[in-house]
């Protein structure tokens, strides 16, 4: 089901967006496509004139959650962002559905809109989901992008993980509180989150670090009991043994890319991911962390345009080419 | 605080374009997302010790309706 844009002023290159409802295998999940092209059918098809970019975000997020890069990007092209089951309006993931499924549910959203290829940009969370479409269609997926990857996620995040799922799993709505309350618990989960989200040892070399801080601290505690047991599933999900499946990835150009002082997935788990995927480039972006496309939105957003147009990246001065 | 001064910070601090922050522009359709509304509010109490969080600023109807807030707790503090 479609939600077509109103009709648009000659001239207008305002960004706009499209609604489409989704169902996949009982599960109902929401994407927007936000472009500035009046004619907006013309990105459909089988020979669009650019594709669209994909973009799978974080565990936390939703898909209103890339303002910024939206509006960097759909001047270019179609941006499509998306709930997929388990995040932001969509359906539920059954807890034994992993990314496997969430990327079956994201190949299902292509053949929906009728698009035959895409740019896939995935972050954090999205970097496994975005991974597999690449690996089980590379004839579906034009350039892939993982933005903050990792094969596992290791040391003290994960110990911070378990015990974040143990202590959400554990405590309930109190008598008169609804699923859809603020949950207090959160307090000291919130600032931990952000600690491990955030290089706060870094804040002086990482721009913007403080608002970034405070947004993501905010946000947290504002998580109700519903959002926070969907973070918990998340978070099960992100502590697999292997978040991304074995074989590569051959035939689709590929970035992979990340803050130099990343802490949450280091550069070093984002190479060995790159070092997965044939021809890849890897890229990490100078005084910026995991939490790179708020801290330095406007060169994230460069370096996603100059990507998908097949332009070099060397020598930019915000990035360092590995 | 004027709505030029307002302007200048979303465009120059707060990474916003410049063309869509106008006086009446509702902070959604002014490209005014949480980000913003962070850094203003960051900006304002660095620069000049105006402290005002970045939920009240949320609650301005418009850009200029932001900048007469604005104003307001400048005066008050």
């Amino acid at each position: 089901m479609t939600r077509p844009s109103p009709p648009r002023p000659a001239g207008d290159t305002t960004p706009t967006e499209e609604l489409h409802h989704l169902r996949w295998q009982d599960m109902n999940y929401v994407c927007r496509v936000v472009h500035t092209d009046p004619d907006a059918g013309h990105w459909r098809g089988p020979h669009p004139v650019a594709e669209p970019l994909l973009l799978l975000g974080g565990a936390l997020q939703d898909m209103y959650a890339w303002p910024r890069l939206e509006r960097r990007i759909a001047p270019h092209t179609p941006v499509i962002l998306v709930d997929l089951p388990g995040t932001g309006t969509a359906d539920d993931l059954p807890e034994e559905e992993g990314f496997d499924t969430l990327a079956a549910a994201a190949l299902h959203l292509l053949d929906d809109l009728g698009l035959a290829r895409v740019n896939v940009l995935g972050a954090s969370y999205g970097a496994p989901i975005a991974y597999r479409m690449a690996q089980r269609r590379p004839d579906r997926v034009s350039r892939l992008l993982l933005s903050g990857a990792t094969h596992r996620v290791t040391g003290t995040m994960r110990a911070f993980l378990r015990e974040a799922v143990s202590h959400i799993e554990g405590t309930v709505p109190g008598p008169g509180e609804s699923l859809d309350d603020a949950c207090p618990a959160l307090g000291l989960y919130a600032d931990r989150l952000v600690s491990y989200l955030v290089n706060t040892e870094e804040h002086q070399r990482v721009q913007q670090s403080a608002a970034v801080q405070r947004l993501l601290r905010k946000q947290a505690l504002r998580t109700t009991w519903r959002q926070a047991r969907r973070h918990a599933a998340c978070h099960r999900r992100v502590l697999e043994p292997a978040l991304l499946p074995q074989g590569g990835v051959t035939g689709v150009p590929a970035l992979v890319f990340t803050g130099e002082h990343d802490m949450t997935t280091s550069p070093r788990q984002n190479r060995d991911v790159a070092r997965t995927i044939a021809g890849s480039t890897m890229v990490l972006l100078k005084e910026a962390d995991h939490m790179a496309h708020l801290e330095r939105d406007a060169e994230y957003a460069h370096l996603v345009l100059r990507f998908l147009r097949d332009e070099p990246l060397d020598g930019l001065d915000f990035a360092y080419t590995a | 605080m004027t709505f030029e001064q307002v302007k200048e910070i979303l465009t120059d601090r707060c990474g916003l374009p410049s063309a869509p922050v106008t006086p009446d522009a509702p902070l959604a359709s002014a490209g005014v997302d949480s980000m913003a509304l962070v850094m203003l509010s960051l900006h304002l109490e660095d620069r000049f010790g105006v402290e005002i969080s970045e939920d009240q600023l949320s609650t301005a109807t418009c850009v200029d309706d932001m900048a007469k807030l604005i104003s307001r707790y400048a005066v008050s503090r």
